[in-house]
């Protein structure tokens, strides 16, 4: 960044929020079965650690303690790069020992734990020019907009391959809907009331999920497609009561902040010719390098 | 004239890091923190609802005759030589979409029952839920059987 640019406080706030959630989500994090017996490793920790260790509540206890420390340095820009590290290897430890503790799985934990690494790549990267009112690399936005994209993408496959086209038929909801649904609320009992809606509903959503990377598209297109996401998950917390509140603000968070204000040009590979002279040749340096004295 | 970005590297790290989650995730499907949620992806047709109740009338525990639902929507993962999750559910007869046949859904009621001394009968019932005009789902059949404990018969010989 140029000294005559303006600094923000937008990637701090954007951290700040990110770290929130992910302590939200860390908190909630108990050994709930211990008394179910020994599955298959369902996370790279699963592969490495002995059972007793994987469902050890101190060791939770130390990932959930570390996270929170590593999280209060990252954000006060202390010990940097290791106190980023340490917060993102230790949430995603932490989401580890949950899922091996786990008969099903807790989807909500995946994009922050993704989301963590792309935040502790751009303080590693940026060491050297780190402050609290940096403004982020052009990378940085397309990184975290492709992180959440995808995982919708990866669900809206996954019903592809597993189920076929059939998932979106409105018959899977409507049996969703009258097993787990909240009959009292009106979107329930019009889903309910005829297949075609349920239709539309369900296609609508696989739609949503396949098409998540226009996002990546532009400002407009990252307001619809993150508005309509934000609204299927307000559908499902509605009707089904399925709690994915922390993904929800996590959408709100990444979809509505002002990418295009705080976010670095991206960088030309090759600069226009300039006159020579003292003040050309320092205003191409600022072009070229736009982040020196910056993040 | 052509410049080196000072964020280069970390750019590079950065979408490698994307792209490698993008490809492995699909393969590895649930391997967190890689994933491709499978919350939903379920091939549900039908659903089968099991009531039991005791010789009193008062309604038992579908677990405690192995017949709750365990997942309502996650498909257990089934890549890399796995199929589960991380902790095992109790052994269950129901799987959702799932309707086994009549004979063995006694059965299965019968061999557990015969832990339950206390318990002369249980009273079955079955409905199974699905679609029942192209426009509704509803009850599509419902089927009752009394199902008596050996072990109680054995006693009172």
């Amino acid at each position: 960044m140029s000294p005559g640019e303006p600094r923000s406080r937008w990637p701090l706030a954007i951290l700040t929020a990110l770290l929130l959630i992910c302590a939200w989500l860390a908190l909630a994090v108990e050994l709930r079965y211990p008394g179910y017996a020994r599955g298959v490793p369902v996370s790279l920790l699963g592969y490495l650690l002995p059972p007793w260790l994987l469902a050890s509540p101190a060791l939770l206890a130390a990932c959930k303690l570390g996270f929170l420390g590593a999280a209060l340095l990252w954000v006060l820009r202390r010990a940097l790069p290791w106190s980023a590290w340490a917060a993102a290897l230790s949430f995603i430890a932490l989401g580890s020992l949950y899922w091996e503790n786990l008969p099903w799985f807790r989807h909500k934990y995946v994009v922050p734990a993704l989301l963590l690494i792309g935040h502790a790549l751009w303080s590693h990267a940026h060491l050297r020019r780190a402050s609290a009112r940096a403004r982020a690399p052009a990378w940085a936005p397309t990184l975290y907009l492709l992180l959440i994209a995808q995982f919708y993408a990866q669900a809206g496959l996954a019903k592809l391959t597993l189920v076929g086209p059939s998932w979106g038929d409105g018959l899977s909801l409507q049996l969703w809907l009258e097993w787990l649904g909240d009959r009292e609320r009106f979107l329930t009992r019009l889903l309910l009331s005829d297949r075609l809606y349920a239709r539309a509903a369900q296609t609508l959503a696989l739609a949503l999920e396949l098409l998540a990377p226009l996002m990546l598209l532009g400002r407009r297109a990252r307001l619809l497609v993150g508005s309509a996401l934000l609204g299927m998950h307000l559908a499902i917390h509605v009707t089904l009561r399925i709690d994915f509140l922390s993904q929800m603000a996590i959408l709100a968070v990444f979809t509505y902040a002002p990418w295009e204000r705080f976010t670095s040009p991206a960088r030309r590979r090759t600069a226009p010719p300039v006159a020579p002279g003292p003040a050309a040749a320092a205003a191409a340096t600022r072009r070229t390098c736009p982040l020196e004295h910056g993040l | 004239m052509t410049a080196r970005a000072p964020d280069a590297p970390a750019r590079r790290a950065a979408f490698a890091f994307a792209a490698a989650i993008t490809v492995l995730a699909p393969l590895v499907r649930e391997l967190y923190p890689l994933s491709a949620p499978t919350m939903f992806a379920y091939p549900l047709r039908q659903r089968v609802v099991y009531e039991l109740r005791a010789p009193d009338g008062r309604r038992l525990p579908a677990a405690d005759f192995a017949l709750q639902i365990n997942n309502p929507h996650d498909p257990p993962v089934t890549t890399l030589g796995r199929r589960g999750y991380g902790k095992r559910s109790p052994t269950s007869l129901h799987t959702p979409g799932v309707a086994p046949s009549d004979a063995a859904a006694r059965r299965h009621v019968a061999r557990l029952l015969a832990r339950r001394p206390e318990l002369a009968y249980v009273d079955l019932t079955r409905r199974v839920i699905g679609d029942v005009d192209g426009r509704r789902v509803g009850e599509r059949a419902r089927a009752r059987w009394r199902v008596h404990n050996p072990r109680a018969r054995e006693a009172s010989r």
